[in-house]
């Protein structure tokens, strides 16, 4: 009798189990299907109640983009850095202007000054705007989110944009539509070092200390084009265009961000029609039927160089390093990565292309191996054999790796291949003792030349070539800072290009784009804007046709 | 009984201290940590020790571990240190998911498993044995994530038969809704879950069915379904009940390589990606919690095995 009730028991419990975990499933969405139905059956109401007079204006539809990346709920214009973090912060607020490779594409402010000193630049904001709660945005918004962006305790991310050495960039109200910032120090970069930060309102985040975690960051109040209505950890944010935008009715009713890491998954979903759109690999690209799938392909730059470089601790001899450079070919390189040159640009100083002081006029190490047995007989070098450092995770680099391990055994010279984690090798490249002789990598810095100090000056942080016996690159860094004469500054940045390639150290490879596959029901791209990080400089002029 | 599991519990506080120091020690050993997966050229050098510092990555391992465990000890499972949200929030939205994903799998393929299993058994070097013993066999050698993207690409791309991942359409909260998202990545964990356990029911039939008391009840004129339900069954069933509770692990761990390709929002994408950014504190709640399944697990399969074989309960 006892043995089979503790057997009944042990049965009845693990069947209890099973349909407590069932009903789990099934239970909870019956609770949100009721709600949800009900405050989207509202909102649709509310928004074609407001537009029956105007029907030319009413935003309909619904746009599914899939991304790569939880934004998590600690999602704040303070301290997100990551690119989709700053997607969701670019939909929900706006910046006083956008500054990318085109210029400056003004949102919250109409236009600036720039005093003669060189070191106020006044702003001059829109008086139309208002917060999607109603409040109406002013100049204190502005003071108050680039003051909280100086705190150090914040961590903002603009931090060290605003806050130098010599002093903190002081943010003054001069009204309610105007504001001004004095720099410590007369500088050319200063447009874009106030750029491409949101802000956000005073009257809810003013009693904030902890911008990761508190109450606000997931009912967002905002200027942005539209207004996160839900979010699913690891599955979806789902937005509503936001009636009061300054600029008018958004395009789109509803904008969802499809969370899904695995891109296999995201391609078939986007091949099957279940996602509209998707960044993509050029392999990837290659693969799709673009017109059975109804999609179109955008390629766009971001400014991403990829490059080889030489660590000058190992390769002491400047003679060596170029022989090296000279048995190389990076248009083979690229051919063979990027399947199709629709997907990448090919650039010859350590400047991306669509940089306006970007200059051709350098050592472009074509190929020539000639020159290199000629350079390595000359540096009495034979049997040179290297290491060469890259991310295995990377196919672009891979496939970069092989080749020039084909090409240097060309020139006689033979490279050992280490593949190692792309976060574990720039740990490694931080270190001068390392021992890689050469490595690839790539970077996407700021508009303007100087941001890219941190990388090639020698002694800088992020300098991974350790060259230190070229002076004048640093001394055309420093001429460039103070120098305000924009044809002055090209000729400058334009010798510095030189000056970088003819270490032999810094071997730029590619540029390679972004790329977009995306629904054809879509309309707009090209009035949205196609840019770095954010995807859309404003999903506002996106369309879904019907 | 009730001192016995006390005993166990006990027992296992200090297995799990261990464990923890363990993973600690091989996290640390790693050639980077979060801060350097989320620095970037533009971050000023005194920008990322501001956030090293803010994390307590400028001191020294045992005093970051202590901290760890004071606070993982005070119920705090702490914030991701890549994208800063709480882990306890994380994972009491996420470990629902998987549960109500794995366990049914489980179940099935558990009951399948054994069924096959006998059958195979019984049925020692004959046509039917061979087949599941093949298909089985077959389902060891196919890799997970290769059988979901087959599955992904028939019912989900070419015969457009069910949506290809998520758990739900956005907006649509319905049961149906969840049961079309549920079927692919429910029947290929079943397909990955039945070859062990059916393997293993296989073999100790076989060696069941050679033993002596099968021939003394041949010889006393038993019939096959006699033999088979009376005596086989019993003594097969009995280690598969351990199985069981070892198990229980697998209801957190147990589906990562599907959920992730899925897009199923479990543990497993989570999981994955702490461990891609190096994000110690999800990694080490994840591995106590699972370590600590491990522990319990066994125990309940040795509760399970004391309720249902009388030898070992006498045997106390």
């Amino acid at each position: 009798m006892k043995k089979s009730f503790s057997k009944a028991f042990a049965l009845f419990a693990a069947a209890a189990l099973a349909a407590s975990s069932l009903a789990g499933c099934g239970k909870d969405p019956v609770v949100e299907d009721t709600t949800t139905a009900a405050s989207s059956a509202a909102s649709t109401g509310e928004s074609t109640g407001g537009d029956s007079g105007e029907s030319t204006s009413a935003s309909s539809g619904t746009f599914t983009y899939a991304i790569g990346g939880d934004p998590t709920e600690s999602v704040n214009v303070i301290t997100t850095s990551d690119r989709w973090g700053l997607t969701t912060v670019k939909m929900i607020y706006s910046p006083l202007y956008m500054n990318n490779a085109d210029g400056i594409n003004w949102f919250l402010a109409t236009d600036y000054s720039v005093s003669e000193d060189g070191m106020t630049y006044t702003f001059t904001l829109r008086d139309d705007v208002v917060w999607s709660d109603g409040e109406p945005f002013t100049a204190d918004d502005v003071v108050f989110t680039y003051t909280e962006m100086e705190q150090e305790e914040n961590l903002g991310w603009a931090y060290s944009q605003l806050v130098y050495n010599e002093g903190t960039v002081a943010i003054e109200k001069v009204d309610d539509y105007t504001v001004s910032f004095t720099f410590p120090f007369a500088t050319p970069t200063a447009i874009e070092m106030l750029s491409q930060i949101f802000i956000m309102p005073e009257h809810i985040y003013k009693d904030v200390e902890d911008y990761e975690h508190n109450d606000y960051n997931m009912n967002s109040v905002g200027t942005g084009p539209y207004k996160l209505v839900e979010y699913q950890p690891g599955t979806y944010l789902r937005f509503e265009a936001n009636d009061s935008y300054f600029k008018g009715q958004p395009g789109i009713g509803t904008i969802v961000f499809q969370i899904i890491e695995n891109a296999d998954t995201a391609v078939m979903a986007l091949q099957n029609g279940e996602i509209d759109a998707y960044q993509v690999t050029p392999t990837e690209a290659q693969r799709i039927d673009l017109e059975a799938c109804n999609l179109s392909s955008y390629s766009y730059t971001e400014g991403r160089v990829g490059y080889m470089m030489i660590n000058c601790n190992r390769v002491t001899d400047e003679k060596v390093r170029k022989a090296i450079l000279y048995a190389l070919d990076k248009q083979t390189m690229n051919d063979a990565a990027f399947l199709s040159d629709e997907y990448y640009l090919t650039p010859y100083t350590f400047l991306p292309l669509n940089s306006q002081f970007y200059s051709e006029d350098v050592e472009k190490y074509e190929r020539d191996l000639d020159k290199t047995a000629q350079l390595l007989a000359e540096a009495g070098v034979s049997d040179l054999t290297l290491r060469l450092g890259y991310s295995a995770s990377d196919t672009i680099q891979s496939t970069q790796a092989l080749l020039i391990q084909e090409q240097l055994q060309e020139a006689g010279i033979t490279v050992e291949l280490v593949s190692s984690d792309a976060t574990a090798l720039s740990t490694q490249m931080q270190n001068p003792d390392n021992d890689y002789d050469m490595y690839l990598g790539g970077y996407i810095m700021g508009i303007d030349p100087d941001t890219f100090a941190s990388l090639f000056e020698s002694g800088a942080g992020y300098n991974y070539m350790y060259y230190t016996e070229y002076s004048e690159i640093n001394d055309l860094f420093a001429q460039g800072r103070a120098e305000q004469d924009m044809e002055k500054r090209k000729e400058i940045y334009a010798q510095l290009q030189a000056a970088i390639q003819d270490t032999g150290a810094f071997y730029p490879i590619c540029s390679n784009n972004k790329i977009l596959l995306i629904s054809n029901r879509i309309q707009g791209v090209e009035e949205a804007g196609l840019v770095p990080v954010y995807t859309f400089e404003d999903t506002y002029y996106l369309s879904v046709a019907e | 009984m009730a001192k016995y599991i006390i005993k166990r519990i006990l027992s296992a506080i200090p297995l799990i201290l261990v464990i923890t120091m363990i993973c600690f020690a091989l996290i640390n050993l790693a050639p980077y940590d979060a801060i350097d997966s989320m620095t970037t050229p533009k971050m000023s050098p005194e920008l990322v020790q501001m956030i090293r510092e803010k994390y307590g990555y400028d001191k020294p391992v045992y005093e970051q571990y202590i901290r760890w465990l004071g606070g993982l000890l005070s119920g705090n499972f702490g914030y991701s240190i890549a994208t800063k949200t709480n882990i306890f929030n994380e994972l009491a939205t996420r470990i629902p998911n998987t549960i109500c994903l794995v366990l049914p799998a489980y179940l099935t393929a558990y009951v399948l498993a054994i069924v096959l299993g006998l059958l195979a058994g019984s049925h020692k070097n004959k046509t039917l044995d061979k087949i599941i013993d093949g298909c089985a066999s077959l389902g060891i050698a196919m890799p997970t994530f290769w059988v979901a993207m087959l599955f992904m690409y028939l019912l989900g791309h070419k015969l457009k038969l069910l949506p290809t991942f998520g758990m739900r359409t956005v907006g649509v909260n319905t049961f149906s809704d969840l049961m079309r998202h549920f079927i692919m990545p429910y029947l290929v964990l079943t397909i990955a879950f039945i070859p062990d356990t059916l393997r293993y029911v296989r073999s100790s039939t076989i060696t069941q069915y050679s033993e002596d008391y099968v021939m003394v009840q041949r010889a006393f004129g038993a019939s096959k379904a006699e033999i088979m339900f009376k005596h086989v069954c019993k003594n097969v069933l009995l280690p598969v009940i351990t199985k069981l509770g070892m198990a229980l692990p697998t209801l957190v761990t147990g589906a990562v390589i599907t959920e992730t390709v899925f897009n199923w929002p479990g543990i497993g994408p989570y999981f994955i990606k702490a461990i891609q950014g190096m994000d110690y504190p999800i990694i080490m709640v994840i591995l106590v919690l699972s370590s600590t399944l491990v522990v319990l697990g066994n125990l309940l399969s040795d509760i399970l095995y004391c309720i249902t074989d009388p030898r070992i309960r006498k045997m106390r």
